[in-house]
């Protein structure tokens, strides 16, 4: 049992490592995205905008710009992104426009994927088809949740360690280390790892759908059904003129009392035209949310869609723990914290697997290449967010590509990460170097900030805006808890080295 | 853990790991589509076969490393997946 959790946990850790980190990250991914586009506006704290006007606009807007188009797909703002976007799919692909609410004209921030690369990433990573990716991250969380569970079976005495913590003392420590950050949060832990498989389960575990819908198009309706998304029906080829969309957005607010999320008109300007309305995701715990669609034509409600089975509320709350898209500001602060437990504790579990063979016989090569892939991973990883970021700040703001540009910044970081803990001869030199980067790098990003032009730092304070200065804030954290982490560990490596070895 | 556990049983792990990946995601594929035969709306069995069937897994897997012994734990994977192909082919719905 105990090797089962240890192998398991090994051979799965450094893709859990990436996942664990970028999904944390993805908790705050408007925040982030605010961050890396300064050309928004703020969140005002008391912004306000009339969704109904917000419609109004993009409704006239598209049926100029975007009239051929298969689908509209309109989000309003809410209190963490600052704009509504309109989405649409044309002939040449996808195309995105970005509307500031309270002067409803159109902002042209600068390219990026901004806090949506990450989210996608922690789930299908990237330079590879979604599906593979999907897969193998499938695969990893499927290892994980085995090695949650055997964890807490090898764990008998699971109190009475806990309240044990031996510090410098080694391996003991950092198994004490580990214990803590996976005991404390157990019951996140085992959550966020089943529901990540919920979420994905269509694709992992189809073969109750096929058996029970042989037919394709009937199967396509039920996994419609099975994740609460409406399809988009039919075009019939006849034109019709589309309802106000305001008047039907504000017929969904008054039904509801609370404010709309987002709006998809499918085929627009057909008669088979629909307009599906979702509700806000604050404070419903489901991520199924409500949904009223209404025929584009006459705007006569179609159909009213709510979870109300036990089955549906069940799997819509387990999708929706798992994304947090209902959480306040101060529950986001906790899953964040609570992600980076998870961090925690593939990490420790990864430096306890080597400090506990470090004096041992056994294979060098195994032993070598799993120090050195803690290192590309531990380090490496936040390197490469880091150069994700920065990037942001040092490509030219209209440079083609941009957003593809940022992209490649993460990824050769990460490959040069993983190069330079390969080719260091001594693997604490290798460790030095690359936390040092890490704690360089930020502390640089808030400096960076400074410099280039961005958002006013000061002006959000100020305002009270706190989305974009928290990046800033978090970068500083992180650089002293890292810190202070190498001083403990120089001052402990300095304490054991034998007093002959010093003579001579 | 393993009969022996100082010989290395290379291929005794091998079976074990085979149970828990394999044999772990066939009992748990099936499970889902048995679960269809439940007397239930047929979206609530599909979820329910879908929810259950990753901690069906989860279950087979850590099982394959706790019981001692190899004939017992594939003889238990036959046996739960000739089961599950019965009620998945005869069941009532």
């Amino acid at each position: 049992m105990a090797q089962l959790h240890t192998w398991c946990g090994l051979l799965a850790a450094w893709l859990l490592f990436a996942v664990f980190l970028t999904g944390t990250l993805s908790y705050f991914k408007e925040s982030i995205s605010l961050w890396m586009q300064p050309e928004l506006p703020s969140v005002a704290a008391n912004a306000e905008w009339d969704n109904r006007r917000l419609a109004d606009y993009w409704q006239h807007y598209l049926a100029e710009h975007a009239s051929t188009a298969r689908n509209w797909q309109i989000t309003f703002p809410d209190e963490r992104m600052s704009v509504s976007t309109a989405v649409w799919f044309g002939e040449d692909g996808s195309e995105q426009l970005v509307l500031d609410p309270t002067t409803l004209t159109l902002v042209t921030p600068r390219e990026t994927r901004g806090g949506d690369f990450f989210y996608r990433f922690h789930f299908q990573l990237h330079h590879l088809p979604a599906v593979y990716g999907r897969w193998i991250i499938g695969i990893a969380t499927m290892m994980m949740f085995v090695a949650v569970i055997s964890g807490v079976i090898t764990h008998k005495k699971i109190l009475r360690d806990f309240f044990a913590f031996r510090p410098q003392k080694g391996a003991r420590s950092w198994l004490d280390a580990h214990n803590a950050c996976s005991v404390l949060t157990l019951p996140f832990q085992l959550m966020i790892t089943y529901t990540g498989l919920i979420t994905l389960m269509s694709l992992y575990m189809p073969w109750g759908l096929e058996r029970a819908f042989p037919d394709a198009d009937a199967r396509r309706q039920a996994i419609s059904e099975l994740h609460a998304f409406p399809l988009s029906g039919p075009a019939t080829g006849q034109p019709a003129a589309l309802h106000a969309l305001s008047e039907l957005v504000g017929d969904a607010e008054s039904h509801w009392q609370k404010p709309v999320q987002s709006l998809r008109v499918s085929h627009p300007g057909d008669a088979g035209a629909r307009v599906a309305v979702w509700q806000s995701a604050l404070e419903a715990l489901s991520a199924h949310r409500p949904q009223r669609i209404y025929e584009a034509s006459s705007g006569a409600l179609l159909a009213e869609i709510q979870s109300q089975r036990i089955d549906e509320q069940a799997h819509g709350v387990m999708v929706g723990l798992h994304a947090g898209r209902y959480a306040n500001w101060g529950m986001r602060w906790i899953y964040f914290s609570l992600g980076a437990a998870g961090c925690g504790m593939v990490a420790t579990g990864l430096l306890l697997w080597t400090s506990k063979r470090k004096y041992k016989k056994g294979s060098e090569l195994g032993m070598w290449c799993v120090e050195r892939l803690n290192i590309a991973t531990l380090a490496g990883m936040p390197i490469a967010v880091l150069a994700f970021l920065a990037s942001n700040r040092l490509l030219p703001v209209a440079l083609s590509g941009r957003a593809q540009w940022e992209i490649h910044f993460f990824f050769v970081a990460w490959l040069l990460a993983l190069l330079h803990a390969v080719l260091r001869r001594s693997a604490s030199q290798a460790w030095r170097e690359q936390l040092t980067l890490t704690v360089i790098l930020l502390l640089c990003l808030p400096m960076l900030n400074l410099l280039a032009p961005s958002y006013s730092v000061l002006g959000d304070l100020a305002a009270g805006n706190w989305q974009r200065v928290s990046v800033d804030l978090m970068c500083l954290v992180g650089a002293l808890i890292i810190v202070w982490q190498m001083k403990r560990a120089a001052k402990k490596t300095l304490s054991r080295v034998p007093p002959t070895q010093v003579a001579s | 853990m393993l009969p022996n556990a100082s010989i290395p049983h290379y291929w005794m792990l091998l079976l074990r790991i085979m149970a828990a990946t394999l044999g772990g995601y066939i009992v748990a594929a099936l499970f889902s589509v048995a679960a269809l035969s439940l007397p239930l709306d047929i979206m609530m069995s599909l979820r329910i076969g879908m929810m259950g069937s990753f901690i069906i897994w989860a279950g087979v897997a850590t099982w394959s490393f706790i019981t001692p012994s190899l004939i017992r734990l594939w003889g238990a994977i036959g046996l739960a997946t000739c089961s599950l192909l019965l009620v998945a082919n005869y069941g009532i719905h």
